[in-house]
Order: structure tokens, then sequence, then C-alpha cells
């Protein structure tokens, strides 16, 4: 049997990976145009490193990779971006509570935003896309043991964070009333 | 809220915004970008092939020794160590500039010029040269055009005749201060200016070269070129080479290197002990040496004498600026880090001439 060609095999792989891609960006960097773009940089990037891909069924993982990776650049830019006309010196973050519209989701993934990258890569990865432990560190290029105690503390952190929004949130509608 | 609904509200939230959002088909666009790889891999390969050429021309010119800087020879290995040998008593505080030359040491005193033997040590002349050391005006002394040079009480010039000790003309000039033999002329500094007098008929010859803004300080012989430093605030930061064939006067910039006191191993060196390029002016190397005073240049190696409780002589590799070799001390100097030494080298071996002690040592490397 032939083997398709590259540009073949990235078609295929586009057809059944880009909407998951896409999503794993947006969960990664909250911004769905971001995560376009960088789900469409994650299919450029593999093309070109084709012949270093051994096995075709390892292309999916090494999308997920670079789609992490980038969006992990992507943050970094785009907060020096934030500092740099803010001129803020603390670290910034898209906060959904703040910016949402209201509903708990919102809450939810704006909290996600708050959590340092790594963390929220493997909240994301083992919850988000059903990966284990295992695929997860081998994502992230990280040992199991990172992958556990990260996810612990980014739940913890999760938490601490939901908490203070459902503490801030009925004073908010006291004073609507 | 615990971790389950945690996970369960993460995973709802995402499939809500998911739902919200419709994905465009991107493949058009990821299919363009594939396109254009190839023209970006060409360009890449392009860039890349322009980056090594540069390289392979420029990597070998910057690898080749002396290829930006002056060549270095390994440092000679000495025919023994450097000892003193002996010592001339002459009067303190009464002889301040020094000379080598015609078998002899050659030392400015106060109305008197002394004349000591190379080999002995031994005071051979007295020679009455009124004026010199005299107050505010300093002499200069050097031998060289067979004649010895000594300047005097900012009037003018003693000629003295090496082989009779007498002085056989007085120069007029105006404003004397500094003087060297160069390229078969006496260079002395007047006023602002630089003289240049033909030894042959005792004349100014040529119009005065001005260098820099200031009273030239120093001069130093080198091939080819007189070195000079002025004292001038307007001149910090410039060393001055002076064209001995043509009197032409070409400033370097070289900000951080003090003066220049002597040349060899095709480089200036400074007071403060700075191997400094003579193309560019700039510092090719240098090593602290506390306490440096002076420098001079000897049988290959720079060698730097030092003030601090003693007086030291030391060996500095011209490659590395790096003291090398044992320290050779001197002895005792009053009062530290002020006293006015002169150094002198030639074939009978290295002089240094304490002003405060009157003493002035000989040294020679001793085979061992």
């Amino acid at each position: 049997m032939d083997r398709p060609s590259r540009q073949d095999a990235l078609a295929a792989l586009y057809r059944l990976h880009y909407a998951e891609l896409a999503r794993l960006g947006f969960a990664l960097t909250g911004d769905w145009a971001q995560a376009e773009e960088i789900a469409q940089e994650a299919f450029v990037r593999t093309w070109r490193s084709w012949g270093r891909i051994r096995r075709e069924q390892s292309a999916p993982a090494y999308l997920r990779a670079t789609v992490v990776n980038l969006s992990r650049t992507s943050l970094r830019r785009r907060l020096r971006e934030i500092r740099a006309w803010q001129g803020l010196a603390g670290p910034a973050s898209t906060n959904y509570a703040a910016d949402g519209n209201g509903e708990p989701g919102a809450d939810l993934l704006g909290a996600l935003q708050q959590l340092p990258a790594r963390k929220r890569a493997c909240v994301v990865l083992r919850f988000c896309l059903d990966m284990s432990e295992a695929e997860t560190a081998a994502t992230l290029g990280v040992s199991v043991g990172t992958v556990k105690s990260q996810t612990a503390k980014a739940l913890q952190r999760l938490r601490e964070l939901l908490d203070a929004v459902e503490m801030v949130a009925p004073q908010h509608g006291g004073s609507d009333e | 809220m615990n971790d389950d609904q945690i996970v369960a509200g993460l995973r709802h939230a995402l499939d809500t915004e998911v739902k919200r959002h419709r994905l465009e088909d991107r493949w058009p666009t990821i299919e363009r970008r594939l396109r254009r790889e190839p023209k970006r891999r060409a360009m890449i390969a392009a860039i890349a092939a322009v980056i090594v050429l540069v390289a392979a021309v420029t990597v070998p010119h910057w690898l080749k020794p002396g290829a930006h800087h002056p060549p270095v020879k390994p440092t000679p290995k000495l025919a023994g160590r450097l000892v003193v040998v002996g010592q001339t008593r002459l009067p303190r505080g009464g002889s301040l500039n020094l000379a080598v030359g015609f078998h002899a040491v050659w030392v400015a005193g106060v109305g008197v010029t002394y004349q000591i033997d190379d080999r002995t040590g031994r005071l051979v002349r007295k020679i009455r040269t009124p004026g010199t050391i005299a107050r505010y005006c300093s002499s200069d002394i050097a031998a060289g055009a067979g004649a010895v040079w000594v300047t005097h009480g900012c009037r003018g010039i003693y000629r003295i005749d090496p082989r009779t000790g007498s002085v056989v003309a007085r120069l007029r000039v105006r404003d004397v201060g500094a003087i060297a033999v160069a390229g078969g002329l006496v260079w002395v500094t007047d006023n602002h200016h630089l003289v240049r007098i033909q030894p042959r008929t005792d004349r100014i010859i040529g119009k005065p070269i001005s260098v820099g803004a200031w009273t030239p300080g120093v001069l130093v012989p080198g091939p080819g070129a007189l070195w000079v430093t002025t004292y001038g605030a307007s001149d910090l930061g410039n060393i001055f080479r002076v064209d001995l064939a043509t009197g032409s006067v070409r400033r370097l910039w070289s900000p951080t290197a003090s003066d220049v006191e002597a040349v060899g191993a095709g480089s200036l060196w400074s007071s403060q002990v700075e191997r400094i390029n003579p193309v560019d002016g700039q510092i090719i190397a240098a090593d602290y040496v506390p306490g440096a005073y002076a420098v001079t240049f000897w049988k290959g190696s720079a060698w730097a004498l030092t003030i601090q409780r003693t007086l030291v002589f030391l060996r500095i590799d011209p490659a590395t600026t790096a003291v090398t070799g044992k320290p050779v001390p001197i002895g005792k100097t009053f009062p530290y880090q002020s006293s006015p030494l002169a150094i002198g080298t030639g074939p009978s071996g290295l002089w240094v001439l304490d002003f405060y002690r009157g003493l002035l040592f000989h040294l020679v490397l001793w085979a061992r």
C-alpha cells in the first residue's frame, strides 16, 4: 500500500483534529482568534517537521504539544504587550469573571486563565481533553509526578479563585437591587 | 465546590463556548501557507549561505594572529634573571632625568650634568650646565645623533660632546621642555609646539609642529614616529603620532589609555602597563599592576617599575600583559607612591634613578 503524501496525510489530520486543537488552544489562551491561529500554525509546523515524525500515529501528539507550546509563547507575548501598553508591573490576565456575561461557566474559564501556564495546561489536557496522566506528561515533556502535583495544585487554586468570586458576586447582586 | 464539580463545570463551560463559536474551515489558509513553504525554505537557505560565505571570508581574518592587532612574538627567554649589580650615589634631590648612550649614563642634575661609566657605575665627570633643573623649569636629557642634549631652565639646550664631556654648543629655544632624539633629528618641545633641530648644523629646521592644545609632556621615539602625550585637559584621551620623515601629526583617540611611555612588540605601552594598538590607539590588553609607576621596553619584554613599600621591577609578557617571572626588588623609596623616578635602558643594562634618595641603580641580566 502506498504511503499518502505529506499534504494528504496532513489534510486527514486536519479533518480529524482541527476542532480539538482549536478547542485546546481556546482553553489555554481564552481567545478564539488566537486559538485558531495557533492551531493553523501547529499544522504548518507539523508539515515542516514531517521528516522527524517517525510514525503517523504520533502526529496528533506532536500537534497537541505544538499547540501547548505556542499557547505558552503567545501568552507571554500578550502579557508583554499588555504590560507595555498599561505599564503594569504585575501579571495581567483575561478575567472572565469581570468581563463575562454573568454565566457560571465564564467564572470557571476566567479562573482557568488566571492559572500559571503549566498548571493550566495540566488541567486542560487531563480534564478537557481526557488525556491520561502519562499522555499529559508526554505532551508537556514533564514527569508523571509533575503532572500529578501540578494538577492538584491547579485544582486547589481554582477552588480558591471560585470561592473568592462567589463571595464577591452576592455583594454585586445586592447593590443592583 | 469540590474537584469533581470544578472539572464538570470546566467541561461544560468549554463545550458551551465551543458550541457558541462556529469554527470555520481553515484548510485553504493552511494550504496556501504550505504552498509558500518551498519559497520560504529557499530564502532561509540563501540567507544561511550568505552568512556562511561572509563568515568564511571574515573569520579566518579575525582568527589570524596579528590581523587586527600588532603581531607579538612569543615572550623571549631571558639569558638570566634581573639583578641589581650596583648603585651610584648622586646628590639627593638633585638629579631628575637620565639618558643612556656613548658607554655612559648621563644624568641631569642641578646646574650640572653627571656622566657615569655604564660598566663600572663610577661617576666619571661633572659637567657644568647652569640652569638645569631650575625652579619652575624642569630639565630633560637625551643621548643620540652624536651628542648628549640637555634642556636647561626653559631657555635652551646644551649640546655636550660625549668624548670630552664639554659643552660644545648652546642652542636658544624659547620655552624648552622635553627632548628626544629620533630619525637623526633632535626633537624638543617649545611651549605648545614641537621643534626639530638638525644636529649637523645645530639649527632649527622646518616649521614648529603643533601637537594638541597643550605643551607636549612626554616624547617617546619609535619606529618611524615620535609618540607624544600632552597633559592638557582638552587633550585628555588623545595620543599623538608625529611622523619622523614629514612631521605630520595624527591624533589617536584613546580615551582609556593614560599616556605613552614605551614602544615595543609592535605596540605602545602606557605607564599603567596597558598595551595600545599604534594604528587606532585602542587598548589591546591590560592587566592591573598595583603601584605601576613607569614602564620601559627592554630585551623583548615590557618592564614595569612599581612603587608600593618598596621599588619593584616586574617583567610583563607582551602578549598577555600579565606579570611573568619573579618580581625584582630594588629597595625602599621615600615618600611612598610619589618618588620621582626615571628609567633608562641600553646595552649595559637597565638603569633606575631615584630622585629623593639620589641613587642610580644598575640592573643586568645575571646568567645562572
